[in-house]
C-alpha cells in the first residue's frame, strides 16, 4: 500500500500546490479535480472503519504556532481530508494542538465541493500522502509566578473581607 | 421628576454585582480542573487570576452593607442585570486575553461578550493551537450565559428582590412560585441534557469518528455547552464541519432544538401537561421553522444538485440559525454564496429566533405569534361591524388574554429588534461591506446566533466590533434592562 | 413538597422530553427530505 502511494507520487511529481483558502473561495474551479495541498495535521486522527479523517491547516500557524510566533496573525484556514486506511504512520507524531506543532504532510487527492456519496461533504479524498516534517513539541510556558502571587493575594484578601463581613453580621452591636 | 440615585441605591447595586461575580469564580473551576488534569500550567494561572479577582470583588461586596431593602424596586433589578452583562464578560476576558490569542483587549472582550450572550461569533486567532483550558473556558462562559448569569447566582445566594433580578434577565415565565425552585428546575433540565448529550457525543466521537476517548470527551463537553445553550463556539476553527459526521450533527440538532425550547415548555412536557399542540409559541416556532426550511432548501437547489447534501447542509444550517446557535457545517465563504432565497430563509430564521425564556436569542416566537395575532385581530376589527365584541385570546399554558397593552409591549420590542438589525447593517455598509453580508452579520450578532459570512474577523474595523458588542449585549437583554441602565446613568447626571 | 415532585418525576419526565426532542428533529429531517426531493424533482 505504502509502495503504491510512493509510486503514484513519483509518477506525478509536479503537482502545483493549492491553498485551502483558494479551495474555499473558488470551489467550482477545483470541484472533482485532483489537487495537492500541504499543511499541518491539526486536532485529531479520526480512525474510522474504512478510512482515516484528518484536518489539514495551511495557515501561517502551520509552520510556527501562535505561542512561538508571539503575535497573532489572522485566523486558521484548513480543510478536512479523507485518507486511505494504513497511510498514517506512527513516526509522524501526534496531531497539532497546544503542545504540539502537528506533522506537516503533502496530500494529493480529489477535491469534492459537495460529495453526494458522503452527504454533500466538502473534503479532499486523498490518493497519496507524503510526510514533509514530523510533529514537534512546542515549548509551552509554565505558570507565571507573578500571576500566581496576584491570584493568591486576591483570594486571601477576598476571604478576609468576606470573613469580616460575616463577623459584622453575626455581631451587629460591635 | 427624575430622582438622583442615593448612596443607598449604589450600595445595593455594588453588593449584588459582587455576589454575582462569585458565580464566575465558581464557573472558573471547570477550566481550572481541566488545566490541572492536562498539566497546562500557564492557562491554569490565567484562570486562577480571574478566580482571585472574582473572590476579591465578592468579598469586598459583602462588606458593603446595603441595609434592608425598603421596597421592591424594579429598576434596581434591571440596572444590576444590565451591568452584570457588561461586567461579567469583562472579567471573563482575563484568561482569554492572557492566552495571547487575541490581537487586542477589545477582541477578547468581543469573544467574551459573544460567549456570555450565547452568540458564537469569534475573532480568536489560531484557535486550533489554543490550550484546552482556555478553550473550555470559552465554552463554559456560554453555558453560564445561556443558563443566565443572574439565575446561576440566585441558585446559590438568596437575594432580596430575586424576582425582579430573574425577570430582568429576560426570563418571564416563572415555572414555580419561587425563583429558587424555578432555578433548580432549570438546572435539572440542563443536567439531564448534559448527561444525555455528552454521553451520545462521546460515544460517536470514539466509535463513529475514531478519536481518542479523552479528546472525544473534550469535544463532547465543549460542543454540548455550545449546543444546548445555543452558543455556537466550537473547539476547532472549522466549527461542526470538523467532524464530518452526520450522526454528530443529528445529536447536535436535538440539543439545539432542546435549547431553543423554553424551560416552561420543558416543564410542561416533563409533567405531561396537555394542550401543547395548541400552544401559541410551539405553533409559531413550528410554522416559522417549516417555512424557513422550505425557503432555504428551494434557494439551495441552485447551489447543490444532490438531495442528500441539500437536506443535510440546508437543515443543519437553518436549525442552527433558527435556534440561535450558530454552528456551521459549511465555511463562511460557502455561506456567503447562499444567495437569493437561501439567504432570505437563513436571515429570517436568525431574526426570529427561538422561544422566550429559553437560551435562544432573536425576536422570539411568542412575540412573533402575538404580533401576527394582533394584526389579524386588527384586520378583523376593521371588517366587522363597529360594535362587535371580539374575544382576543391565545393559548399559552392555558387561555390568556391578548389585550391592547400586551400587544403594544410585544410590538414595541419586536420593532426594536428590527431597528437593531437595520442599525448594525447600516454600520456595516458604512464600513464598506456589501448590503447582504452586512445584514446577515448584523442579524447574527443582534439575535445571538453566531453564523458568519466572513465579515466578523480580527481585521474588522474597531467601530464594527464595538457595534456588534453593543448589539449582542442589548439583544440578549431584550432592551428593557439596557434602557433602565441608560435611565439610571442619566438620572445620576440630571436627577435632583 | 415541590422538590419531591421534581425528583420523583424527573427520570420519566426527562426521558419523555428527550424523546419528544429527538422526534422533533427526525420530523424536521423527514420534512426537509420530502421538500428537497419535491424541489429537485420539479427542477
Amino acid at each position: 500500500m505504502r509502495l503504491l502511494l510512493v509510486l503514484s507520487l513519483m509518477l506525478n511529481p509536479s503537482h502545483a500546490l493549492v491553498g485551502t483558502a483558494e479551495l474555499d473561495a473558488e470551489p467550482e474551479r477545483f470541484d472533482d479535480r485532483e489537487v495537492t495541498i500541504r499543511g499541518e495535521i491539526i486536532g485529531d486522527y479520526g480512525y474510522r472503519a474504512d478510512d482515516i479523517w484528518i484536518q489539514i491547516n495551511d495557515d501561517t500557524y502551520a509552520d510556527t504556532p501562535l505561542l512561538e510566533r508571539g503575535e497573532p496573525s489572522g485566523t486558521n484556514t484548513g480543510i478536512g481530508v479523507r485518507l486511505p486506511t494504513g497511510t498514517v504512520d506512527e513516526a509522524w507524531g501526534p496531531p497539532g494542538g497546544y503542545r504540539v506543532r502537528g506533522p506537516i504532510v503533502e496530500v494529493t487527492g480529489v477535491f469534492h465541493h459537495a460529495d453526494p456519496e458522503r452527504g454533500g461533504d466538502t473534503y479532499v479524498d486523498a490518493t497519496a500522502v507524503r510526510l514533509i516534517e514530523p510533529a514537534r513539541p512546542i515549548a509551552v510556558p509554565g505558570a507565571d509566578p507573578v500571576l500566581l502571587a496576584m491570584a493568591a493575594f486576591m483570594v486571601i484578601l477576598g476571604g478576609v473581607l468576606w470573613a469580616r463581613a460575616r463577623w459584622r453580621k453575626l455581631n451587629p452591636e460591635a | 421628576m427624575l430622582l438622583r440615585p442615593s448612596a443607598h441605591d449604589l450600595k445595593f447595586i455594588a453588593h449584588d454585582l459582587g455576589r454575582i461575580l462569585a458565580v464566575v469564580a465558581l464557573a472558573g473551576l471547570l477550566p481550572l480542573g481541566w488545566a490541572l488534569a492536562r498539566r497546562e500550567w500557564a492557562p491554569a494561572s490565567h484562570v486562577l487570576v480571574m478566580i482571585g479577582f472574582c473572590i476579591l470583588a465578592a468579598g469586598a461586596a459583602q462588606l458593603i452593607d446595603p441595609g434592608r431593602r425598603t421596597k421592591v424596586d424594579w429598576s434596581h433589578g434591571l440596572v444590576v442585570v444590565a451591568l452584570t452583562w457588561l461586567v461579567v464578560p469583562a472579567v471573563a476576558t482575563i484568561p482569554l486575553y492572557l492566552s495571547g490569542h487575541y490581537g487586542s483587549w477589545i477582541d477578547s472582550y468581543f469573544d467574551a461578550m459573544s460567549g456570555v450572550t450565547t452568540t458564537g461569533l469569534a475573532v480568536i486567532e489560531d484557535l486550533d493551537h489554543l490550550s484546552d483550558a482556555a478553550n473550555m473556558w470559552r465554552h463554559t462562559i456560554q453555558f453560564l450565559g445561556g443558563q443566565g448569569i443572574v439565575l446561576a447566582a440566585l441558585t446559590f445566594f438568596s437575594a432580596s428582590g430575586a424576582l425582579s433580578l430573574y425577570q430582568a434577565e429576560g426570563r418571564d415565565d416563572r415555572i414555580f412560585p419561587s425563583v429558587g425552585s424555578t432555578a433548580r428546575f432549570i438546572w435539572l433540565v440542563s443536567i439531564v441534557h448534559l448527561i444525555f448529550g455528552v454521553t451520545a457525543l462521546t460515544i460517536d466521537g470514539v466509535i463513529g469518528q475514531g478519536f481518542t476517548f479523552d479528546r472525544s470527551l473534550f469535544h463532547a463537553l465543549a460542543v454540548f455547552m455550545a449546543a444546548f445553550d445555543t452558543g455556537g463556539f466550537s473547539p476547532q476553527s472549522t466549527s461542526i464541519a470538523y467532524y464530518h459526521s452526520a450522526l454528530y450533527e443529528v445529536i447536535i440538532a436535538v440539543l439545539m432544538v432542546a435549547g431553543a425550547m423554553s424551560f416552561g415548555l420543558h416543564h410542561a412536557i416533563w409533567t405531561k401537561r396537555r394542550g401543547l399542540v395548541r400552544n401559541l409559541e410551539v405553533r409559531t416556532l413550528a410554522i416559522t421553522m417549516g417555512i424557513t426550511i422550505v425557503v432555504t432548501l428551494i434557494g439551495l437547489t441552485a447551489i447543490y444538485a444532490d438531495p442528500s447534501g441539500l437536506v443535510r447542509r440546508g437543515l443543519f444550517q437553518v436549525v442552527s440559525a433558527h435556534t440561535g446557535t450558530g454552528f456551521a457545517t459549511v465555511s463562511s465563504a460557502e455561506l456567503s454564496r447562499w444567495s437569493g432565497l437561501a439567504f432570505a430563509g437563513m436571515a429570517v430564521a436568525m431574526a426570529l429566533g427561538g422561544m422566550s425564556s429559553s437560551t435562544a436569542g432573536g425576536v422570539k416566537s411568542l412575540r412573533i405569534g402575538l404580533t401576527v395575532r394582533a394584526l389579524i385581530d386588527t384586520v378583523k376589527a376593521a371588517l366587522l361591524p363597529e360594535h362587535t365584541v371580539m374575544p382576543a385570546n391565545y393559548t399559552q399554558y392555558g387561555r390568556q388574554r391578548l389585550d391592547a397593552r400586551l400587544a403594544q409591549s410585544v410590538m414595541t420590542v419586536s420593532l426594536l429588534y428590527v431597528g437593531l438589525y437595520l442599525f448594525g447593517a447600516a454600520v456595516g455598509i458604512a464600513n464598506g461591506y456589501g448590503l447582504q453580508e452586512s445584514l446577515f452579520e448584523s442579524v447574527s450578532a443582534a439575535a445571538a446566533v453566531g453564523l458568519s459570512v466572513g465579515v466578523t474577523s480580527p481585521a474588522m474595523p474597531l467601530i464594527m466590533k464595538l457595534t456588534m458588542i453593543f448589539q449582542m449585549w442589548i439583544g440578549r437583554l431584550e432592551f428593557i434592562a439596557a434602557f433602565a441602565l441608560a435611565g439610571f446613568v442619566w438620572s445620576t447626571v440630571a436627577g435632583e | 413538597m415541590l422538590r419531591g415532585r421534581i425528583t420523583r418525576g424527573s427520570f420519566s419526565g426527562g426521558a419523555r422530553g428527550l424523546l419528544i426532542e429527538i422526534g422533533a428533529v427526525l420530523t424536521l429531517i423527514l420534512f426537509a427530505a420530502i421538500i428537497a426531493l419535491a424541489v429537485t424533482g420539479l427542477t
